[in-house]
């Protein structure tokens, strides 16, 4: 399973490096001659409703959902990160005004509150990136916070306080650093979910627009040919749970490899 | 500027100790379960203090005398509930943040644990030039050659500038930690415990150069330890602490051959020691302990009353003070008043 | 003549750690005789505590030992089956480790954890002669109070209380031999000088047949030990009676150990510390393994791995420099 999913990841990887080169053909150019085609030698996946070869959208939809997911994570960890460190360092009235928030960010059903965001900001890609960005920030806050709590204890920060360090330069210069390790190791993982998310968005016509050749609207997409044409659905829809899934095996292996050397080293 | 230089105007004598510390008081509320266990926890209990310039004052106890917690209230890492510090005759707690940044270039730490005291992420250069860089006294092109510098004083190479504290041993880390400590030449250093956590012989090398940088550069040292050992050689004068009390201060031999609080004897008495090859067969005897001492916590009386062996009833009611019984020699117990 | 009780020959233990392997022991001779108090002094990375864990089997899944043999009695432990081990651990061997809080159960009673030893290795009665025996073996450690202890969780007792109960498991089935693991080092003095003398007095009751006592400190070999055992870098480097070691020791670690001792009762106007530090194991000097560091090394110590030789009555060393 693991190494499926590792050789997967790999995969995808080249893929949204060298799409220009690996995709048969341009993604947007429509066809109208050959709609809806079977898989065939000429379009291994087939072509869509307007005669767009599939494969090359899967392709260059690797491309817009990686990135969505991408800059989501940004967006959330921007945000969230120097949110959570402040909130461990400082403590009290701080702590718990910010907590607050973010608690009650994340205690909305998600769905809803990525709904309600894209509605408030307007249907297309980047708005999704930035309303999934939102939802993922609560969850980089409480990370970065629970790294401060207890990197905060230990000696060198006391020494540093003693060098005459502002609290400023201590946060960016000393929590920060050390508290990275969780962080990556998570950020595959909330990676996943940004772009199951993106792809949900994609799939309910609110984030991606036609004609982007993005995993979720092709879906969304594909169900109308649900009986007709099942390749359309088909295949973006298996990507988007190949990929998920690679990506959540591959955040649990990540974890295992990491943490017990960590603790070995210490 | 004025407020902060006029600190070093001073002349220091014997009347006019470097470091004073009055009336010190520190203490943590401890949360119970419920309200009613709610405690306040006394680590530093109106405690007097005074160091020389150009001496070692060695601070001793075991834990929960409250030893590390009064070097860094001295410090102001934590802020004193009450009291005074006058460095050089000045009362630093009375310093607002801006200028007790300025004074921590005149008074510094060493801390105890090589493993947690150096930012991991952090190389051993960047960590000992930090202090130059946050106070700005050095310009850029300077700055490598004091690193350098303070490396070589410490005993480690030019080249160690540019590895993480994880590729050092312990005794190497806490070299780094003095190189930080010292780079902006204080005049008082506070040393937290600085080889308890080091192998006999690496002790013994950090010691050495600690003895060596304090003669170099005149420095003042507050040296807290549990290891009578160790305070004995590094130290001229030893100020014995129990439970946020100061029970006894004298000269290092005057305390270690004339020893008169019980709890100073009971500590000397415990640690184990090279017995003469004559006195072997006289060595520690198992004892089946008879005295079974305890007793409840109350406000007003000595705070060793329960583990003392010669304990009067004066003991019990009143808590006797710290007073001076011969030069130097300060006491804390009812039985020599 | 006493009887070997314990006799290890030649022990090598290999751990594998994530940057290579370790050679952690490299031959450790070790003799201990019935009676008897043995001090192992070392410092940290000599493989004391890993020489503790291999006599009781109880090494981690990365450990291997190479070669040697550690014979209790008659038994070459090592290739013994799991089974026969269990019944020698615990109770004909028993361990105190260092750290009195981690080696008990946290969330079980005191009473509890000690009547869960005696039914291991006794046949207990019924309740309330497991509840009897307890409480002697508490009064026999000198517990105050024991009654209330045997109904109090560890975290409720100081840290010497805990190393109390520690021992008193450790002896509940009256072990031939007793090894404790730097018993004294995370208590304060005082307190360690109280359980220094229970443990001696354990020993001139007999409770405790014969100790093995592993330090870095040389007072306390001095306050206890019959003889001692000098480990360096995972070899036995000086062994002979605690008289003749600690004042006429010969191996030049041990000589510079000595040096670096700061005595409370001796006055010490100059510290002579050793030079360098103790060699990373992975890929350890050759020859013997002091070498880099030694005064007094000639070039036979590069090549060679020094044994332990009988120098005196009584007196082992291993050192090739060593003159009549």
């Amino acid at each position: 399973m693991a190494r499926f999913s590792v050789g997967y990841l790999i995969l995808l990887f080249v893929i949204i490096i060298f799409a220009p080169y690996i995709a048969p053909e341009d993604p947007l150019a429509l066809d109208l001659e050959h709609t809806v085609e079977p898989p065939s030698m000429e379009h291994p996946f087939g072509t869509d409703g307007m005669g767009r070869c599939i494969l090359s959208r899967i392709i260059y939809g690797a491309r817009l959902t990686s990135l969505a997911g991408f800059v989501a994570i940004l967006v959330g960890m921007t945000a969230g990160i120097p949110l959570g460190l402040i909130a461990g360092y400082y403590r009290g009235k701080i702590d718990t005004v910010i907590m607050m928030g973010m608690e009650t960010l994340m205690g909305f059903p998600y769905l809803l509150l990525v709904i309600v965001l894209i509605t408030m900001l307007g249907p297309s890609l980047q708005n999704a990136m930035v309303a999934i960005g939102i939802w993922i920030m609560p969850y980089y806050t409480r990370l970065a916070r629970a790294s401060a709590l207890s990197i905060k204890e230990q000696e060198f920060i006391e020494a540093a306080r003693m060098s005459g360090e502002s609290n400023f330069s201590i946060i960016f210069r000393y929590l920060f650093p050390n508290s990275i390790s969780p962080i990556i190791v998570w950020s595959t993982i909330y990676y996943a979910r940004a772009i199951l998310m993106a792809a949900g968005l994609g799939f309910l016509g609110l984030g991606a627009q036609p004609p982007t050749p993005e995993w979720g609207a092709m879906t969304a997409i594909g169900r109308e040919y649900i009986f007709l044409a099942p390749h359309v659905l088909f295949f973006p829809s298996v990507t988007i749970l190949l990929t998920a899934l690679s990506f959540n095996i591959w955040g649990d292996l990540l974890r295992d490899i990491l943490d017990p050397r960590l603790r070995g080293m210490e | 500027m004025t407020e902060f230089s006029d600190i070093f105007m001073s002349d220091l004598d014997k009347n006019n100790p470097l470091l004073l510390i009055e009336g010190l008081v520190q203490y943590f509320p401890r949360r119970g379960l419920n309200r009613r266990e709610d405690k306040i926890i006394v680590a530093v209990d109106n405690v007097n203090l005074s160091v020389s310039k150009g001496e070692t004052l060695g601070l001793v106890g075991e834990s929960g005398s409250g030893k590390t917690t009064l070097g860094r209230t001295i410090l102001r890492l934590l802020e004193p509930k009450s009291g005074a510090i006058y460095l050089r005759g000045k009362d630093i707690v009375k310093l607002n943040d801006k200028q007790m940044r300025m004074l921590r270039m005149k008074m510094q730490m060493v801390f105890q644990n090589p493993h947690s005291s150096l930012n991991p992420r952090m190389t051993a250069g960047q960590i000992i030039c930090r202090p130059l860089k946050v106070f700005g006294r050095a310009k850029k092109s300077e700055i490598s050659d004091r690193v350098r510098n303070a490396l070589q004083m410490v005993g480690l190479i030019p080249d160690d500038a540019s590895k993480y504290p994880h590729e050092f041993s312990g005794g190497q880390r806490q070299r780094i930690g003095i190189a930080r400590a010292i780079i902006l030449n204080p005049e008082f250093l506070a040393l937290d415990e600085p080889t308890s956590a080091l192998d006999v012989s690496v002790q013994a090398q950090i010691l050495n150069l600690l003895s060596h940088l304090k003669e170099q550069f005149e420095l003042t040292y507050l040296f807290i330890s549990h290891d009578l050992g160790v305070v004995r050689h590094m130290c001229d004068r030893i100020a014995v602490m129990f439970r946020g009390q100061l029970l006894e201060i004298a000269n290092t031999e005057e305390l270690l051959e004339n020893a008169c609080h019980p709890y100073t004897r009971l500590l000397i008495a415990s640690v184990p020691t090279i017995t003469e090859k004559t006195k072997q067969k006289q060595r520690l005897r198992g004892v089946h302990p008879t005295i079974q001492l305890n007793g409840a916590e109350t406000e007003s009386r000595c705070k060793f009353y329960s583990r003392c062996e010669f304990r009067k009833e004066e003991c019990k009611q009143e808590e006797p003070n710290l007073v001076e019984i011969e030069n130097g020699h300060k006491l804390r117990c009812h039985l020599y008043d | 003549m006493s009887e070997k009780l314990l006799e290890i020959r030649d022990l090598s233990v290999h751990f594998n750690t994530f940057e290579g392997v370790a050679k952690v022991l490299d031959g450790v001779c070790l003799t201990l005789y019935e009676g008897e108090v043995l001090g192992l002094i070392g410092e940290s990375g000599s493989g004391k505590t890993v020489t503790a864990l291999t006599v009781l089997g109880l090494l981690p899944v990365s450990a291997k030992i190479v070669s040697g043999s550690v014979y209790f009695h008659e038994d070459n432990l090592p290739t013994l089956p799991e089974y026969k081990l269990r019944n020698i651990r615990g109770s004909k061997i028993s361990l105190v480790f260092q750290e009195p809080g981690t080696s008990l159960n946290p969330v079980a009673k005191v009473g509890g954890q000690i009547i869960d030893v005696l039914k291991l290795h006794q046949e207990i009665g019924d309740k309330n002669a497991g509840r009897g025996k307890a409480m002697e073996l508490l009064e026999a450690v000198n517990m105050p109070r024991p009654s209330l202890v045997m109904n109090q969780y560890p975290h409720e007792l100081s840290g010497g209380m805990q190393q109390r109960v520690a021992i008193a498991m450790a002896i509940a089935s009256n072990p031939e031999l007793l090894i404790a693991d730097e018993p004294t080092s995370s208590v304060d003095v005082t307190v360690g000088k109280r359980i220094l003398e229970l443990m001696i007095y354990l020993k001139e009751k007999e409770t405790i047949s014969s100790l093995l006592f592993i330090t870095h400190s040389f007072g306390i070999i001095s306050e206890i030990c019959d003889k001692v055992a000098a480990m360096y870098a995972g070899n036995i480097v000086e062994y002979g009676d605690v008289d003749t070691i600690l004042h006429k020791c010969c191996h030049p670690y041990v000589k510079g150990l000595m040096k670096s001792v700061l005595d409370i009762h001796k006055k010490r106007s100059e510290l002579r510390p050793m030079k360098g530090t103790i060699p990373r194991l992975i890929n350890p000097p050759g020859g013997c393994r002091f070498h880099p560091r030694c005064p007094e090394r000639i070039d036979k110590c590069l090549l060679e791995k020094p044994n332990l030789k009988l120098i005196a009555k009584n007196h082992f060393m291993a050192c090739h420099a060593y003159k009549e």
